[in-house]
């Protein structure tokens, strides 16, 4: 058996509210907002695509804040304020509130 | 994949060129590239400059059952198509537009501990029309975890050989040799090619399919599951980045790290100027004397010494930096310095090489190369010799006790100051630079956090031993030969003694005939006309007529004909500034004042002080900003591959030296000092 990122839990995730990601609590998880990723500049949208961080796919929250450390799947990536704050998410339910 | 008849083979091998195979290994950072090089190539290996860039990558032979093959280590990077310098260079390697030759074969590597992204990366990679091997690494660390991958079921879906490996351990390492030889030496036809991207996902499919993809692959060949990170991780990442503790573990990292090239360093450097020092005297006394003895030893002996001696704080900081970077701490230190880094338009990983600079340029020019993008490279290089090094300390130590001698509290102040004038220029320079010559948008920080490893030991002692050659291999023979022609320049022309030298000599003998004599006033004499004889000689010499030249420039400083002197002699390096002042300030040197005594009250010919307060003051801001020193020099001309970024260098940091130089003296003289 292997994870497969739980990208089913959309449709609970679908009705909250879009926040950037810097305003999630640690430990939170969330979805990322398909259109954000299209605010951010090209090459970034690139190289976090090839991170592995990519339209709709569920994060969770290492490290709160800007600067913030996401985890999608088995890969952390730290993104600094300005990336962080254009990145748009939906709270998954069930999760701690921010 | 049929296995290949040894014979079948053979025959291929007929038509190959007499170079061997070259192999490049293609992957994401972090995937195990280099742990699984080392042992492909074992120490048959050496790190060079890819031709014409100033990234490095590693070449080395591996032997296989059927002949040698050339493996090169390429940079990890998150994707082939990105428009980053790391992806631009790897793709105009793989299509021969750099190097001598292009690779013949791909080994894509797939770290097995974070599958499904690596699957996503060689979907990108198996792209290009060339033979491609598929290399699973880290297979060892994924084992233990309850993860393993069935590599025919893999090689079936892509359509290309897979092998599982681990570098660690070693399996796999002999069967990838072969594959990839096998597969460079089959070459790809354009059936096959086709073939391979019908296993593929199109070109144009969405980030979300590509994940689906991967994942319908993994479910398929994988068996076993990675949990998403490990809690271990999870429980050291909330404590690093916490406020707190994570500031305090950056703080002690970072202490450790500036202790061992700052303090333990100095034990083999004083071993090594033991060594040298020795063998010296030793030479001294065999060889007749004559200028061939005066070159061996002073010239020669002295310049080798020059340049070894930098190589323990080299090694020390690039055997430390390796453990740490395995660790997986570097990257999280990077991320906690980046904020405050990036207003002056340096990156988080500018933190350690600014910090090595403390302790010497030399390790913290090399130690640039763990960022990845060139222009912050660049500026780090450029500013990094800004940073006080120990080689200014006992200069500051010198002019800071003449400037506030009997009032510790102020000297104490004044060091803290220098350090941090020395800091603060650095980063207005690169806030400058960056804004200037290296204009540009800076790339945001957008930094993986690799998985917490623990750290080889091994890999360690290689990285260490790799610089180390490299050091020497690279900027060693520049800098020696520095080190030769600025003793040549203070040691000729041969000037004959003064009357006033043969003089006090005669005296001196006089005095040692005596039968009365007593031997500390004896050796006190000899060593003033020791002294005399090399002032004397170091202002006829070469250096002291280009001192002659000179001295209109440093007139305004405050500084005259001798001083310019000690200042043009300590470019070779700054720590033989004070001895040179101890030599030009011999003439008093038979009474028993200390060395800070006699500078202070030495006079010039006209009956002047030397040394004044607003003079040594501005002698002070000058060392603390100037570049005097031509090995860093040496290496920034092999690191930047020009002429263009050491030179302008020396010319801003000179330039900035004499113009602060010049108004704290104003302001001191105006201030009635
Ligand atoms: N357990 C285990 N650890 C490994 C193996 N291969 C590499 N590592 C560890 O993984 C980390 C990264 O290894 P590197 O070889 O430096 O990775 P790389 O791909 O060269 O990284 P970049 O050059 O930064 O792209 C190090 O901490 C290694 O010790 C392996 O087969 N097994
Ligand atoms: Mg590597």
């Amino acid at each position: 058996m292997v994870v497969i990122p739980s990208t089913l839990m959309g449709d609970g995730a679908a009705q909250s509210k879009r926040i950037p990601l810097t305003q999630l609590a640690r430990g939170q998880r969330a979805m990322i907002d398909s259109e954000s990723l299209n605010t951010l500049a090209e090459a970034d949208r690139c190289l976090l695509r090839a991170m592995g961080i990519h339209e709709s796919c569920e994060l969770k929250v290492c490290k709160a804040g800007a600067p913030c450390i996401i985890e999608v799947e088995r890969t952390r990536v730290g993104l600094c304020g300005s990336v962080a704050s254009k990145v748009f998410v939906k709270p998954c339910d069930g999760c701690p509130a921010a | 994949m049929a296995a290949q008849q040894p014979d079948e083979l053979e025959a291929l091998r007929v038509y190959s060129t007499e170079r061997p195979p070259r192999a490049a290994l293609l992957g994401q950072p972090n995937t195990g590239k280099t742990t699984l090089f080392n042992r492909l190539c074992g120490s048959r290996a050496r790190t060079a400059n890819i031709p014409g860039t100033t990234v490095e990558s590693r070449v080395g032979l591996a032997a296989t059952t059927h002949g040698a093959l050339e493996i090169m280590d390429l940079p990890g990077i998150y994707g082939l198509s990105l428009e980053v310098p790391e992806s631009k260079l790897c793709r105009d390697c793989l299509d021969g537009r750099i190097g001598d030759v292009a690779p013949d074969v791909a080994v894509i590597i797939a770290d097995a501990t974070n599958f499904s992204r690596s699957l996503r990366f060689a979907s990108h990679a198996l792209r290009r029309k060339m033979p491609c091997v598929i290399a699973i690494t880290l297979a060892d660390d994924a084992r233990r975890k309850g993860f393993s991958v069935n590599a025919a079921a893999l090689s079936e879906c892509l359509g290309c050989p897979v092998v599982i490996t681990s570098g660690r351990t070693g399996e796999g390492v002999d069967e990838l040799a072969d594959a990839a030889l096998r597969a460079a030496l089959h070459g790809i036809s354009l059936e096959s090619f086709e073939r391979r991207l019908n296993h593929l996902p199109s070109s144009s499919v969405s980030e979300s399919d590509l994940a689906k993809w991967a994942n319908d692959v993994l479910v398929e060949v994988a068996s076993g599951r990675l949990a998403a990170a490990s809690s271990v991780s999870d429980r050291v990442d909330r404590a690093l980045t916490h406020p707190v503790s994570g500031l305090a573990t950056f703080i002690l990292v970072m202490s450790v790290l500036f202790a061992s090239i700052f303090w333990l360093a100095q034990f083999p450097m004083n071993g090594l100027d033991l060594i040298f020092g020795t063998s010296g005297d030793w030479l001294r006394a065999v060889m007749p004397a004559g200028p061939l003895r005066d070159l061996c030893v002073d010239g020669i002996i002295g310049g080798v010494a020059g340049t070894v001696v930098f190589l323990p704080q080299i090694c020390l900081l690039f055997f430390l930096l390796s453990l740490l970077e395995d660790s997986g701490y570097l990257a999280r230190a990077a991320f906690a310095a980046d904020k405050f880094l990036r207003r002056f338009g340096l990156p988080g990983q500018a933190f350690v090489p600014l910090l090595s600079s403390h302790a010497c340029a030399l390790p913290g020019i090399m130690s640039t190369r763990l960022i990845p993008d060139p222009k912050d490279r660049l500026a780090t290089i450029l500013v990094a010799p800004f940073m006080s090094c120990t080689a200014r300390l006992p200069v500051y130590v010198l002019l800071i006790s003449l400037l506030f001698a009997g009032r510790p509290w102020l000297a104490g102040l004044a060091f803290v100051g220098c350090y941090a004038t020395g800091a603060i220029a650095g980063l207005f320079s690169a806030f400058l630079v960056r804004r200037t010559l290296l204009k540009g948008p800076a790339r945001p920080m957008l930094l993986e956090m690799p998985p917490y490893r623990r750290p080889s030991v091994r890999i360690a002692l290689w990285v260490m031993y790799d610089r180390g050659v490299l050091f020497i291999k690279n900027a060693g023979s520049m800098i020696l030969a520095i080190c030769v022609v600025m003793w040549w320049l203070s040691a000729y022309p041969k000037v004959a003694p003064s009357p006033e030298l043969l003089q006090m000599r005669a005296q001196t003998s006089e005095v040692a005939l005596q039968a009365n004599a007593n031997p500390e006033q004896v050796q006190a004499l000899e060593s003033a006309v020791n002294l005399l004889e090399s002032r004397e000689q170091q202002l006829g010499s070469m250096a002291g007529k280009i001192g002659l030249i000179a001295e209109p420039l440093f007139q305004p400083l405050g500084f005259d004909h001798q001083l310019t002197v000690a200042v043009l002699t300590s470019f070779l390096a700054r720590e033989v500034f004070v001895s040179t002042l101890m030599i030009i300030s011999s003439t008093d040197a038979n009474d028993e004042a200390s060395l800070l005594d006699r500078i202070t009250h030495n006079r010039r010919s006209d009956g002047t002080l030397l040394f004044t307060i607003p003079t040594a003051a501005s002698l002070l801001v000058f060392f603390t900003l100037a570049m005097q020193c031509l090995p860093t020099l040496a290496l920034v001309r092999r690191e930047t591959q020009s002429w263009k970024w050491p030179l302008l260098q020396f010319a801003w940091m000179s330039g900035l030296a004499w113009s602060m130089a010049w108004i704290v003296r104003q302001a001191l003289l105006t201030g009635g000092f």
